[in-house]
This record gives structure tokens, C-alpha cells and sequence, in this order.
């Protein structure tokens, strides 16, 4: 082994955790976020080129397996086959986006909200803090704090915007409490990740309370953070307690947050203090 | 190998980690491309030379991802350094090491992550983030490195350690 090598690696360990410390302790402070923008605005084409590219892979195996039940056909009519298994699957993969797409704009005519759509084009790598990059910015109006909708209902939160690119904090992440109440009764609660689940914690509930499965729930509109009235999360499990003072409700989002295409910026409401 | 060759690959694997990746994620658990690149090469390689790709590749992993700053530098140094003190003790690299040390790492990596985000300020769930991510990461991990160890064994063979004579 060549000498120094062990020094060397000590130098950036020494360098580097020095680096990481100052980082950690003041890159907030330090502008760490316009490096962030810059980086993001740098990769956000190859990861939605990524992203596109991945949401093909399943049509593509379809593709594949397809062809293998021609295994008997000459290789003309393999090829023609396979030819045309290819549209198919890229239609297929076109039509499920359409439906996507159509499913977001049914939530915004139905919400009767104004809001811009973003491609899905990061997510957080270790998935230990619930957030996502979008593909859409300043310069498509959008701004800190705005409410982001899947196809049923809200996923989560702009925390950080650039020009073409902004992160998003879900509402899965413990850091977004969000305030909601049920729908048809109005009753208040708050939605939060408790001992790693999604509930809908609910104080001062009257001794009579049911919740049924697939109840829906919606923002309240308290605090400020969100409009009201936007579809959150659906109850899956309840059980009343009587001697707890504060009742807790399983939920569920209404979106599978882990696999998100698009989704829909509400560019009507920016809560206050973010403006 | 020229070192800077490197700095593309682990820019590659870091936006696959940020974009395909989750999409082929098992529940929470991820396999974290990046981490295992770097500490397999320091596992194969040695001589502090997957350190710089360290602070390369945690630098880009936080300006891609929403964590405290500095935290996936700090965690990737940390587990680089001991991967490659791992190759001077064990006097070389065998498969077996690499794949006990990549597990070793990806549950460190997970751990100082999470120390991280507890003193910044952020709640974290440790058990259940022990269960459902950091542990099938690990195992995520060592189904990725078998490729990884593969291609970089490879890569050291072809373009050995120039030997400078000791005087």
C-alpha cells in the first residue's frame, strides 16, 4: 500500500465533517436553499426525463410478455407484432396518463379552484423526510405555501420554490399537521403522523362519536395553512375510547403518495405570512 | 481508474436515486445507490480514495433532497472512512466484506441521518424507522451491490494502483 493514503483519507474525513457541522448548524442560514434552487433548476430535466422514462418500464413488460405468447409466429409477423404491441403499450401508457390528467382536472372543477399541473419529478432519496420535487415554479405562479392536490385530494405543502422546480412537503411527513375536520359533521380534528401512522386526532369529541369507514375528511381551514374544504384523508379505522380525552381515528390518504405523477397546484389560496 | 471519471456515475446515481428509484421502492425501504457505489469502491479499493467521491456524493445528495444540510455529507464521510479503514484491517476485499460492511453502512448511514434530523429539530419515529426503512434498505442495499462489487472489481483489475517504490 502506497504510503499516505490513511493521512489522506483522515484529511477529508477531518475536512469534511467540519464541512457537514458548519452545514448542519447554519445552512440554513447560510443560503443553503439557493444552492438547492440552482441544483434543482440544474437537474430537474434529467429527472423528469427519469421520471417519464420509469412510468414507460411498465408498459414496456407488458410489451415483452406480449410478444412471448407469439413465439410460434415467424419472425416477419414477430416483428410486426411486436411493432404494434410497442404503439399499444405507449398508448396505454398515453391513456393512463389522459386518465391521470383527467382525474386532476375532475378535483379541480369540482374544488372549483385555480390551480397550475406539475409533473412529479423527485423524491426525497431515503425516504426519511416526506418530500417531492415538482416541476413547476415561480414562473408558472407558484409560491411557498400553496396547498398541492393529487387526484383525489391534497398530498401536501409547497415549502421551497425556484423558478421551475419547487419541493413539497407531504402530509405524511410529521412536520405537517394539518387541520381538518369530518365532512359531513364538521367535527374538528388534526391530521399527524402518530407512532408512524396517518390519524386524525380529534379533541373534546362528543361521547356519541362514530366515524365509518371511508368517511371523508377535509381541511378545516383553521390556522390558516389551507383553504377549507379541500378532501384530505378518509377514516379507515375508529374505535371509541372513553377514557381517552382526545379520540384517535386511522386514516388514510386519498392518494397513494409514494407513486404520484402529476399533481395540482391550488394557486387560489397562499396562506398568510408567505405571501 | 482516473478518479475523476467517477464524479458522472455518482451524478447519474444520484438522480436515478432521486427519480426512478422511489418508484421501485419496497414500502419505505430505498436502496441507496450512491452510498453503496462509494463505500463499495472504498471496500474494494482502499487507500482513502472513495473520499472525495464522499464529499462529492453527499454534497449532491443534499442539494437533491429536502434533509438538514450537510446531513448526507456528514453520514457518507462517516461510513466511507470506516469502509475503507475496514480495507487496510482486512488487508484487501473479499465479497463477504462487502457485503457486511455495505449492511453495516447502510444501518450507520441511516442512523446518523436520523441523529441529524433529531437535532435539527425534526420528530422522528426511530423505531418504526429502524423496522421499515433503515433495515430493508440494508438488505435493498445488498441486493444492489452485487452488481456494483461486480463492475468495480473489474474496474480495479483493469486500471490497477500505480505502486511508487517506498525509499
Amino acid at each position: 500500500m502506497r504510503r499516505g493514503s490513511q493521512p489522506r483519507a483522515t484529511s477529508y474525513l477531518l475536512i469534511a465533517v467540519a464541512l457537514a457541522i458548519v452545514l448542519v448548524g447554519v445552512g440554513e442560514t447560510l443560503r443553503f436553499s439557493s444552492a438547492r434552487d440552482v441544483a434543482a433548476g440544474v437537474f430537474a430535466p434529467f429527472q423528469a426525463a427519469v421520471m417519464s422514462a420509469s412510468n414507460g418500464v411498465g408498459g414496456f413488460v407488458a410489451m415483452l410478455t406480449s410478444i412471448g405468447n407469439t413465439a410460434d409466429e415467424n419472425r416477419r409477423l414477430k416483428q410486426h407484432v411486436a411493432d404494434l404491441e410497442r404503439q399499444l403499450a405507449g398508448r396505454q401508457q398515453q391513456d393512463l396518463t389522459d386518465q391521470k390528467l383527467k382525474a386532476l382536472l375532475g378535483v379541480r372543477d369540482s374544488l372549483q379552484i385555480h390551480t397550475v399541473t406539475a409533473q412529479v419529478i423527485g423524491l426525497d432519496p431515503e425516504a426519511l423526510t416526506q418530500t417531492m420535487t415538482i416541476h413547476a415554479g415561480t414562473s408558472q405562479g407558484v409560491r411557498k405555501g400553496m396547498s398541492v392536490l393529487g387526484q383525489r385530494g391534497l398530498v401536501g405543502k409547497v415549502i421551497s420554490v425556484q423558478s421551475n422546480t419547487a419541493a413539497v412537503r407531504l402530509i405524511s411527513d410529521p412536520q405537517l399537521p394539518v387541520n381538518a375536520e369530518v365532512a359531513t359533521t364538521h367535527l374538528g380534528g388534526t391530521i399527524k403522523i402518530k407512532d408512524g401512522q396517518l390519524v386524525d386526532e380529534i379533541l373534546g369529541a362528543p361521547t356519541d362519536l362514530k366515524l365509518n369507514q371511508g368517511e371523508t375528511l377535509v381541511t378545516s381551514g383553521l390556522g390558516g395553512n389551507y383553504p377549507k374544504g379541500l378532501p384530505v384523508a378518509e377514516v379507515v379505522r375508529f374505535q371509541y375510547r372513553p377514557a381517552e380525552i382526545t379520540q384517535v381515528a386511522r386514516v388514510a390518504p386519498l392518494d397513494d403518495l409514494m407513486h404520484l405523477e402529476y399533481v395540482l397546484v391550488d394557486t387560489d389560496f397562499v396562506p398568510e405570512g408567505t405571501r | 481508474m482516473s478518479l475523476w471519471l467517477a464524479y458522472p456515475v455518482i451524478t447519474l446515481l444520484a438522480i436515478l436515486q432521486t427519480s426512478l428509484v422511489p418508484q421501485v421502492s419496497l414500502g419505505a425501504a430505498r436502496p441507496q445507490l450512491v452510498m453503496t457505489w462509494i463505500v463499495c469502491w472504498a471496500v474494494v479499493r482502499g487507500r482513502g480514495e472513495a473520499m472525495s467521491w464522499a464529499i462529492f456524493g453527499g454534497l449532491l445528495l443534499d442539494l437533491l433532497s429536502q434533509m438538514p444540510p450537510g446531513a448526507h455529507l456528514l453520514a457518507m464521510v462517516a461510513v466511507t472512512f470506516l469502509a475503507d479503514l475496514g480495507h487496510r484491517v482486512m488487508q484487501g476485499s473479499t465479497a463477504l466484506f462487502a457485503l457486511a460492511a455495505i449492511f453495516a453502512a447502510s444501518l450507520a448511514y441511516g442512523t446518523i441521518l436520523l441523529v441529524v434530523l433529531e437535532v435539527t429539530g425534526h420528530s422522528v419515529q426511530l423505531a418504526d424507522t429502524v423496522i421499515l426503512n433503515l433495515l430493508p434498505g440494508a438488505v435493498f442495499n445488498l441486493a444492489v451491490l452485487v452488481p456494483i462489487f461486480l463492475v468495480q472489481r473489474v474496474l480495479d483489475q483493469r486500471f490497477p494502483v500505480s505502486v511508487l517504490p517506498e525509499w
